[in-house]
């Protein structure tokens, strides 16, 4: 079952994301800030996408992505931005971090999981 | 009234309305979280739905020729969908509150402090506003705080920019 790492310091944004992603099928893991996703990626946790907001307590997801490409095992792991930043400059910092791709809130839950089918297949 | 006394009477003032801020979000928090588990169980209903239906018709055979419940289940689907993307407007707005606060909170603190004693410090303010500036999510909550509070530099303030923000909400692209 394709494992997913859904990053967000808001339980709602969380919820939501995880409502959508386990209505497809998918196996949800979840992480609050940045912080904790990476404790996750360092402790071996393997997954096939993150999906991460960019504001976050702690560590946002701008440095995560950074901290994630730098991984020997998430360096082939699609990396999802999911935020309410529409800036093209923030964009911009998103992939040269080594982002995947970016989806501004809030989301269709179709769009994003055809997003995502499209990523992992 | 002396110029410390209002300043201390301001700093009050303003505590107030951030405690209130604070209250009003965290009253809402709870009904908020029973909705998405509300919609969490809804979303596990119709996957029950689809799975009993599959069990006894061919998936294929659902696809082409679909009958009421199969319309009911998708139209049921569509709403939800929606119901997720609108509830993302409460994260939004708790978002934005949070920055309000502490634009507010830190407000107050130096007025209060400057109570108390009478140095000139101009570049405190300026400090804050651009915390808060930086830390706001959309391009049209940062131009209202510029017509409303702008810059020393004066207010850069185009509309179009934060039209094409509003439009680019849902969007997605790959890198």
């Amino acid at each position: 079952m394709t494992r997913i790492l859904a990053v967000d310091d808001s339980p709602s944004m969380r919820q939501m994301v995880g409502v959508t992603l386990k209505s497809a099928g998918y196996e949800v893991l979840e992480a609050c800030d940045g912080q904790e996703a990476l404790n996750l990626a360092k402790g071996q946790a393997a997954v096939d996408l993150v999906i991460t907001d960019v504001n976050m307590p702690n560590m946002d997801g701008i440095t995560l992505v950074r901290e994630l490409r730098a991984l020997p095992h998430y360096r082939g792991v699609p990396l999802l931005v999911l935020t309410t930043e529409a800036s093209a400059e923030k964009k911009m910092e998103g992939k040269a971090a080594g982002a995947t791709g970016w989806v501004v809130k809030p989301f269709s839950p179709d769009r994003l999981l055809a997003t995502i089918a499209r990523i992992v297949a | 009234m002396p110029q410390t006394a209002q300043t201390s009477e301001a700093a009050q003032a303003i505590a107030a309305a951030v405690a209130q801020i604070e209250l009003a979000v965290r009253e809402v928090q709870h009904p908020v979280e029973e909705l998405g588990l509300l919609i969490d169980q809804m979303s596990s209903g119709l996957g029950v739905l689809r799975t009993a239906r599959r069990r006894s018709v061919n998936p294929d055979v659902v696809a082409v020729f679909p009958d009421d419940l199969d319309r009911a289940v998708e139209k049921l689907q569509k709403q939800l969908n929606g119901s997720i993307t609108q509830l993302q407007f409460y994260d939004r707005l708790v978002q934005h509150l949070k920055h309000v606060q502490d634009f507010l909170s830190g407000t107050a603190g130096e007025l209060a402090s400057r109570s108390t004693r009478d140095a000139e410090q101009a570049d405190v303010w300026g400090g804050l506003r651009e915390k808060f500036r930086t830390r706001l999510i959309t391009q049209a909550q940062r131009q209202l705080l510029d017509a409303l509070l702008p810059p020393p530099e004066g207010a850069d303030l185009d509309s179009a920019q934060a039209r094409s923000e509003c439009a680019a909400q849902g969007s997605v692209e790959l890198f």
